[in-house]
C-alpha cells in the first residue's frame, strides 16, 4: 500500500492572478485568525490542488523554517505551481488587501485614539476561530483511523508539545526520523545514487 | 528629512533583524517587537501596542502584520512598507530558496518517506496549535461553549465558517463572553 500513488479528481489549473486571488480569499476570511483552517479549506477541499498529505506536509515545513505559518504557506503552495512569478503572486494575495485595510484602521486609531468596539465581539470571534482550528484535526484525522502507527505518530507529537510542553522543533527532530524510517519506500528500484542531505 | 530617513533606517533594521528568529510563528517574535517599539525607541505607550496589537488580531491577514503598524507610528507610511519587507523578506527568501531545494527531490525516496511519514506526526501537531489556540483565547465558561458548538458544528455539518464567526461574534458584542 506504500507504492499506492493517489489519484485524485483531476487537478484543476493554477494561474497567477487564480494563486493571488486564492490567498486573498484567504486572508480575507481569516477575521479573528485561524489562517491554517482556512486555508485547509480553500487549498484543499474546496480548489483540491493539494491532497491532504501534502497539506499537512506544508504546514510542517512552514512551522519549523522562521516567519509567519501563512506567509511560508503561500511561499510553498505559489513556488509549487509556478515558481517565483507564483510565490509571488501568492504573497501579494494574503498581503495586499489586509495590508490597506490594516493601515487605515491604525490611521483611524493614531488620529482618534480610539479603539473601535473591537475587543468584546473580537473575544466571541476569537472563541469560534479556535473550534475551527480544533476542527481542522478532526477532520484529516479520518484518513488514519485504521493506521495504527500513523495514529501513534500523531498522538507521540500533539504529547510532546502540549502534554510535556516541549519545543517543536525539537519533536519533529525526535519523530521525523522515526517516521521516515516506518514509512521508507520498500520494494521497487533501489535509488539510482545517494542524495545527499 | 534627516530624522525621517534615520527612523526609517531604525524601522528596518529593528525588523529585519527579528525576521529569522521568529520561528513557529509570527507571534514568537511579539515581545520583542513590544520592547523595540515600547522601551528602546519609544515609538508608542504600552497601552497603544496593546490597542495595535487588537486591531491587527481583528484585521483579516497574519497577525505579524502588527509591525506595519509600528512601522506607521514610527516613520509614517513608508515606514509601514519597510517593516513590512523588513519582517518578511529575510523569512520568506529562506522559505522560497527551501521550497526549490524541496522540488529538485521530488523522486527521491527520503522524500517520499519524509511526506508519508510526517503527515500523521503534522497531524498531531495541528491538534497541538488548536490547544494552544484555546488556551490563549478562551477565559470564560461562555467561550469554551462557543469554541466546542463551532468545532462540531464545522466538523459535523456544511456551514460557512463565516456564519459561525459572525454568530460568536455577535453574541462578544453583546458583551455575553465577556
Amino acid at each position: 500500500m506504500s507504492e499506492r500513488a493517489v489519484a485524485v479528481a483531476p487537478a484543476p489549473e493554477v494561474t497567477l492572478p487564480g494563486l493571488a486571488l486564492c490567498f486573498l480569499q484567504i486572508a480575507l476570511s481569516s477575521f479573528g485568525g485561524g489562517l491554517s483552517a482556512w486555508t485547509q479549506r480553500i487549498v484543499v477541499e474546496r480548489r483540491r490542488w493539494l491532497d491532504n498529505q501534502q497539506f499537512l506536509t506544508a504546514v510542517t515545513i512552514s512551522r519549523l523554517f522562521p516567519g509567519p505559518n501563512q506567509v511560508n504557506m503561500a511561499i510553498f503552495v505559489g513556488q509549487h505551481f509556478k515558481g517565483l512569478p507564483g510565490a509571488l503572486a501568492a504573497l501579494l494575495g494574503l498581503l495586499g488587501v489586509p495590508l490597506a485595510i490594516l493601515l487605515t484602521l491604525g490611521w483611524a486609531y493614531f488620529h482618534f485614539h480610539t479603539v473601535p468596539e473591537l475587543r468584546a465581539t473580537l473575544s466571541g470571534v476569537v472563541a469560534a476561530a479556535a473550534g475551527m482550528a480544533l476542527s481542522m484535526g478532526f477532520k484529516l484525522i479520518g484518513g488514519y483511523l485504521r493506521q495504527p502507527a500513523a495514529l501513534l505518530f500523531a498522538a507521540a507529537a500533539f504529547a510532546g508539545v502540549t502534554v510535556f510542553g516541549l519545543s517543536l522543533p525539537l519533536v519533529v527532530l525526535v519523530l521525523a526520523p522515526l517516521a521516515m524510517a516506518w514509512y521508507w519506500p520498500r520494494g521497487a528500484t533501489r535509488p539510482a545514487e545517494r542524495v545527499g542531505r | 528629512m534627516n530624522g525621517s530617513a534615520s527612523a526609517l533606517l531604525t524601522v528596518a533594521t529593528v525588523f529585519a533583524s527579528l525576521s529569522l528568529v521568529s520561528i513557529g510563528g509570527g507571534n514568537t517574535v511579539l515581545p520583542e517587537i513590544h520592547r523595540a517599539a515600547v522601551q528602546n525607541e519609544q515609538w508608542m505607550t504600552s497601552q497603544q501596542f496593546a490597542d495595535i496589537y487588537a486591531i491587527s488580531e481583528a484585521a483579516p491577514g497574519p497577525s505579524s502584520m502588527i509591525s506595519s503598524l509600528v512601522g506607521y507610528k514610527a516613520a509614517g507610511l513608508p515606514g509601514a512598507i519597510v517593516a513590512i519587507v523588513a519582517i518578511l523578506g529575510p523569512s520568506s527568501l529562506l522559505m522560497y530558496v527551501a521550497c526549490l531545494t524541496w522540488e529538485r527531490f521530488r523522486t527521491a525516496k527520503w522524500r517520499i518517506a519524509f511526506e508519508k511519514g510526517l503527515a500523521p506526526v503534522s497531524l498531531g501537531l495541528l491538534f497541538s496549535s488548536g490547544v494552544t489556540v484555546v488556551r490563549s483565547s478562551d477565559h470564560t465558561l461562555v467561550a469554551y461553549v462557543i469554541t466546542v458548538v463551532a468545532m462540531v458544528l464545522l466538523v459535523r455539518t456544511k456551514v460557512s465558517p463565516l456564519l459561525v464567526m459572525a454568530g460568536a461574534g455577535a453574541l462578544g458584542a453583546l458583551g455575553l463572553v465577556g
